[in-house]
């Protein structure tokens, strides 16, 4: 054999065991699969790296390499889909079956031609649905939870509203729709019907940096009022608490408010009263209501 | 949100639980495009008549109209043919549009015959009727042939997908995808996560907004502090809707195998009030442009007359009343000066002033929309200066802020590309650097994805 043959032979021998490391290298590192071009989230921008000059099995590697991305990114694929679709559906059918088996319709919801043409059918069922879903306080748990991680105050101001006087939170246990509140204050019945002055007294409460309207602070806000004398005998008599209303709004779910209010009211009486008044008629910490929040 | 609108939304959870799994289910018996096109057709008509009487199907009728003005604008013997289908296609879904959407305007003027309950009027009105003359002005235009096969031009029209808040998708974009499409694994992944990510969107960070804006702006209580804040909160609000309900849209779309155009861009504030217009719900923005800006380049008044009449026509087309008129003369007349003069004096000064002053004519605006009576938008501008307040800020807004800094931080951040494309590149680079990572970027993601879901859906119900 000549010379120049051994040595053609010797470095074809040596291409061949260099690709046989390079395939063993591959086998044994499976972190060195080219990621390159992998992107988050998804495989579009997945291509085969040029690489200038190969020999025709280096491109068919390239392109097992480029399957072999393709089959990771789809395996993931399918799992992201499998896992959020058999979730909807979970929660779609416990949503619909769990509680109310045919309730839907059977209730207060009949199907017939005219319902379904004018609508009242599916307006029925899509109320229905909101109204009886089932596992609503989980929800609403499961909210309240989150909730924590979405600010500082966590739920606070979703479940009930701040007491003026103590700071703390008065909670709201029932998530049923609130009902209104009104407390009208009595004062003594007399014979000059409520004159006098009506104080709002306010003070800041304890580590709050701010003043708001409806905070109590420390000096008190007078407001003139008028006297208002009657001659007539009256056996009993309100004294409004519309006075120096500076309430704040406080919310609750969103969408409903309460003013919160201190009065302080101090009734004049010239003759004693004829009819027994609660003693909160004097000092009443007073909730008068609510209101839509949205304007 | 969405006030006034009855019917079923894509945030219901009725739809999300019941209509949408049933809806993909029955779209993948067949793999035949037809059926997958008539699935869509017969799910949409259930869409649009959920709550609603049937009669508004009669509105669908006007696909046979817009189907015959388009033959007649791109197959007309003569220009006054063609110039009669485009004309009868914007009269008649003009008049739809004013009936419909200004119906308002009837109930005021005593014209009771048009008066309608809002139930007879149907979800995604303005977009139906934009697309009607969408396709009718390309045709006549000469950007695509006309529709022969009613069927593939009644799919586009009906189509649920971009109904409610866009995006308006030009039927030539869609065209080829009615006729011919498959739905691959990789649509059903970017499909779901699109929508999930929608809904989040409006029912997580929306919602917060929405919350802030409304202990911020009431008026009952108005405070320099609720002021500004409402009003940035409102700014988020809005954005997160909306980006919300269109990336719900284009989920649903890539479900069905629909790829359509993204409708909202990036905001960047060195584009100033021109580049935010552009890319805010852009493809509204681009269709205006198109049929009365873009023509009348070379002629200066007919130009300046283009831009003013598309901010009135798109700020009345988001809403009926005077408020909505001042908002679209107002951010048209910036585009204008910015156009004009303002823009260069702008890229003269520091960055910086160009980004206050960015910021402040989006804050304004915003302002304009939001207030629908004068007096109002004047306490609230007052309140800003602190001039007819009396404290700084309330409970309730410090109350709601605090509630939902975390959430409120988080959608700003999302709102700054500069930040979105940082979070995207460093996870970008950890998943590429081995098998390993990436796979615990997926599973991420889909961990990720359910929790979103959840959290929307508790949030929805709450709500």
């Amino acid at each position: 054999m000549s010379k120049k043959r051994k040595k053609k032979l010797n470095n074809s021998q040596a291409e061949v065991y260099n690709r046989k490391t390079d395939l063993k290298n591959n086998q044994k590192k499976p972190d060195d699969y080219d990621y390159k071009n992998a992107v988050y989230p998804d495989n579009s921008s997945l291509k085969v790296p040029p690489k200038g000059n190969e020999t025709a099995s280096l491109e068919g590697d390239a392109v097992l390499r480029k399957i072999g991305k393709d089959a990771v990114v789809g395996e993931y694929n399918f799992i992201n889909v499998a896992v959020v679709f058999i979730l909807i559906m979970i929660m779609g059918i416990s949503f619909a079956l769990l509680r109310n088996n045919g309730e839907y319709i059977e209730n207060n919801n009949k199907i017939s031609t005219e319902t379904v043409l004018n609508g009242k059918f599916t307006k029925k069922l899509s109320k229905n649905y909101m109204k009886r879903l089932p596992g609503k306080q989980l929800l609403f748990d499961t909210h309240r939870v989150f909730s924590y991680a979405y600010g500082l105050a966590g739920f606070n101001d979703e479940k009930g509203f701040v007491s003026v006087d103590t700071g703390k939170i008065i909670g709201i246990k029932t998530y049923d729709e609130p009902i209104m509140v009104t407390i009208t204050t009595t004062a003594p019945p007399t014979t000059t019907q409520y004159t006098g002055k009506t104080t709002n007294t306010t003070r800041k409460l304890k580590g709050s940096l701010f003043v708001g309207p409806g905070q109590l602070t420390t000096t008190a806000k007078t407001k003139k009022t008028t006297t208002k004398k009657t001659t007539a005998k009256t056996t009993s008599a309100s004294v409004p608490t519309t006075t120096t209303f500076t309430g704040t709004t406080w919310s609750f779910r969103g969408t409903t408010t309460w003013r919160t209010t201190t009065v302080k009211t101090s009734a004049h009486t010239t003759e004693p009263p004829t009819i027994y008044t609660p003693p909160q008629a004097t000092t009443a910490n007073t909730t008068v209501g609510f209101e839509d929040e949205e304007q | 949100m969405l006030k006034g609108v009855c019917g079923l939304l894509y945030s219901d959870l009725i739809f999300i639980y019941g209509f949408l799994p049933i809806t993909i289910l029955i779209t993948f018996l067949d793999r035949s495009t037809e059926y997958k096109n008539l699935i869509l057709v017969l799910t949409s008509i259930v869409f649009f008549t959920f709550g609603r009487p049937m009669i508004v199907l009669l509105l669908f009728t006007t696909v046979i109209f817009d189907y015959l003005f388009g033959l007649l604008a791109g197959y007309g013997k003569n220009k006054w043919l063609r110039n009669l289908g485009f004309v009868c296609s914007i009269v008649m879904n003009s008049s739809l549009y004013i009936v419909f959407c200004w119906n308002s305007l009837f109930k005021n003027l005593g014209i009771e015959h048009l008066t309608f309950a809002n139930k007879l009027i149907p979800l995604g009105i303005a977009f139906y009727t934009l697309r009607g003359i969408s396709y009718v002005g390309d045709v006549y235009k000469k950007r695509i042939k006309p529709e022969k096969n009613i069927f593939c031009l009644f799919t586009y029209m009906v189509s649920y997908h971009f109904m409610i808040v866009g995006p308006i998708v030009r039927y030539g974009d869609v065209s080829e995808q009615i006729r011919k499409r498959t739905i691959t694994g990789q649509n059903l992944n970017d499909g779901l996560n699109r929508f999930i990510i929608g809904f989040a969107k409006v029912m997580i960070l929306g919602l917060s907004f929405e919350k802030i804006k409304a202990a911020g702006l009431n008026l009952n209580e108005l405070t320099p502090f609720g002021a500004w804040v409402g009003m940035l909160a409102f700014i988020g609000s809005i954005y997160f809707v909306f980006t919300g309900y269109t990336d719900m849209a284009l989920g649903l779309g890539t479900l069905n195998g629909f790829k359509y155009k993204e409708n909202f861009s990036p905001i960047y504030l060195s584009g100033y009030v021109s580049g935010i217009v552009k890319g805010f719900n852009k493809l509204l923005t681009e269709f205006f442009e198109d049929f009365l800006v873009a023509p009348y380049k070379t002629n200066k008044v007919k130009y300046i007359s283009g831009i003013l009449l598309s901010g009135i026509l798109i700020g009345l087309w988001y809403g009926f009343s005077q408020n909505f008129l001042i908002f679209g003369l107002y951010f048209a007349f910036l585009v204008l000066i910015e156009k004009l003069f303002l823009k260069r004096i702008l890229d003269m000064l520091p960055k910086i002033v160009g980004y206050v002053y960015t910021l402040l004519a989006v804050f304004m605006g915003a302002a304009i929309a939001y207030f629908a009576r004068l007096e109002d938008f004047l306490r609230w501008f007052k309140a800003l200066f602190g001039i007819g307040t009396d404290y700084w800020w309330s409970v309730n807004m410090r109350n709601k802020t605090l509630s939902y800094l975390f959430l409120a931080i988080i959608g700003v951040l999302i709102m700054i590309p500069k930040v979105k494309e940082v979070i995207i590149l460093n996870l970008s680079d950890f998943s590429k650097k081995s098998e390993k990572n990436y796979a615990v970027m997926r599973i991420s993601q889909t961990v990720g994805i359910c929790l979103l879901l959840v959290m929307a859906t508790a949030s929805s119900v709450t709500a």
